[in-house]
């Protein structure tokens, strides 16, 4: 009976680090957009102001961020300066599902991030900037949108984890 | 990097590879020509060729390959480093220099606003030029220039193509390396071919740069802040042209400059022109023929000739 109670108190206790852990990679998913944000605002404000080449607003983004980004825009520079990686559009892509995979963001944060790749390199720079900024609104209504479900959300993750934690224990007994 | 690497880094994937296959003296290749969903062309060896999928060329425009839409972007990522936007200023002037000093010429759709160009866009055809400097072309002609530690101010003289840009190259360098300080207008980024600030021709050590810079503005500005012992400028021809050289001149500084023209008498009867050349403020004329490279005369200022025809 006691080992049962104990055995419990484990999957119950799972239950709720599970809970726990899904909440946490929610509010790093929040952290990690908010971070990707600043780093695309840094990229286009070079464009809009200096004028500055991609390679090089890459390798600046890099040295202001933080992980998982500071390997994403470093290898996104080298194979800009490398001239043989193929479009714009395809370094993203590739450098993407090499460093952001194990990152907190979603398959679609991931898909749209790509997308802004296709607006970046364009002739008038006014334009660019502009759609860029358009982009960056929207990340910016999604990231709104996440901290105000954030509370919710963590809440019901933790419940319903360990609502099934109980529950198992309930079948287990 | 050697010159075929400094072209291929330019092209698509797809064309590079072929490319990478020509067996060609890329010394003697000058313009690539390429246009969206046409034959790529090559001017090789004072002819023009296209060439196969087996990189081989050809007058064959059946066996040509393509350049399709998708490789044409590809390129422009290439040329313009992911970055087309950073070379507003050189696409209004109709080309960008890219890494090598080669000129990539321009064409599209001319945006205008208020009767200047703004920019081009949908950029479908383009011509890389390739850079073909020769050191040592002006070592006839240096002598003539120069007396111990003064120089002479000099105009060159010939028809278009002839190789005038590729002589003042190398009188800059030479000079500069022969302790002048020279300062350099270089209007349409021929002569040093600056690509991110840098010169990628051989000016020497000691030319100061003003890149993509009106003439008439930058004699005067290499005036008042460089300190120059002499100031290099091509293509002259403006009235304006003609007053900064004056000015130079009366500033003490040596003027080096070229000029579109058969011959002297060409040129004396231009507007402008002729009246420097009668005031005397030339010193050393130097005629082109038209033969590309080869240096017909050289007349001093009462245009007596200083030395006969020789090949260059």
């Amino acid at each position: 009976m006691l080992l049962k109670l104990i055995g419990g108190c484990i999957v119950i206790g799972s239950g709720y680090l599970f809970g726990l852990s899904f909440s946490e990679t929610y509010l790093k998913r929040i952290k990690e957009l908010k971070l990707l944000r600043k780093n695309l605002l840094i990229i286009t404000n070079h464009i809009s102001y200096a004028r500055m080449s991609l390679g090089e607003a890459m390798e600046e983004v890099a040295l202001k961020s933080k992980e998982p980004f500071i390997t994403f825009f470093e290898s996104i520079s080298k194979d800009i300066n490398a001239y043989d990686s193929g479009t714009i559009v395809e370094i993203f892509a590739n450098n993407a599902k090499k460093y952001l995979k194990g990152s907190n963001l979603t398959t679609t944060d991931i898909e749209k991030l790509i997308g802004f790749a296709e607006i970046l390199g364009y002739l008038d720079a006014d334009l660019q900037v502009k759609n860029a900024k358009l982009y960056l609104s929207e990340l910016e209504a999604d990231i709104n949108e996440l901290e105000a479900d954030a509370n919710g959300k963590c809440k019901v993750y933790k419940c319903l984890c360990t609502a099934v934690g109980i529950f198992i224990t309930i079948i287990i007994i | 990097m050697d010159k075929k690497d400094e072209i291929l880094r330019l092209l698509a994937l797809e064309v590079r590879k072929v490319f990478a296959k020509l067996d060609i003296n890329f010394n003697k290749l000058y313009e690539i020509r390429l246009r969206v969903n046409k034959p790529i062309i090559l001017a090789y060896e004072n002819d023009e060729f296209f060439i196969t999928q087996n990189a081989v060329l050809t007058n064959v425009i059946e066996d040509a390959i393509y350049i399709t839409k998708n490789e044409f972007k590809e390129t422009m990522e290439y040329i313009s480093n992911y970055s087309l936007y950073a070379f507003e200023e050189e696409i209004k002037q109709g080309f960008i220099t890219v890494n090598g000093g080669h000129r990539v010429g321009i064409c599209g759709k001319v945006v205008l606003n208020d009767k200047n160009i703004k920019t081009i866009k949908n950029i479908s055809y383009i011509n890389i030029r390739i850079a073909h400097e020769v050191i040592g072309c002006a070592n006839e002609v240096i002598p003539y220039l120069r007396d111990k530690k003064l120089l002479k101010n000099t105009l060159i003289i010939s028809p278009p193509g002839c190789g005038k840009t590729t002589l003042l190259r190398d009188i800059v360098r030479q000079m500069s390396n022969a302790k002048f300080t020279v300062g350099l207008v270089d209007e349409r980024s021929e002569i040093a071919a600056c690509y991110l600030g840098i010169a990628q021709n051989d000016v020497g050590i000691r030319t100061d740069i003003l890149d993509c810079c009106p003439k008439t503005e930058g004699m005067l500005m290499l005036i008042r802040s460089m300190a120059p012992d002499l100031i290099a400028v091509d293509e002259i021809g403006k009235k304006e042209d003609a007053d900064a050289i004056r000015y130079v001149i009366n500033s003490g500084c040596a003027i080096f400059a070229t000029i579109h023209g058969m011959d002297l008498a060409d040129v004396i009867k231009k507007p402008h022109f002729g009246e420097l050349i009668s005031d005397k403020l030339f010193e050393r004329y130097i005629i082109l023929s038209n033969t590309i490279g080869r240096i017909a005369a050289i007349y001093d200022s009462e245009f007596r000739e200083m030395r006969c025809d020789k090949c260059s």
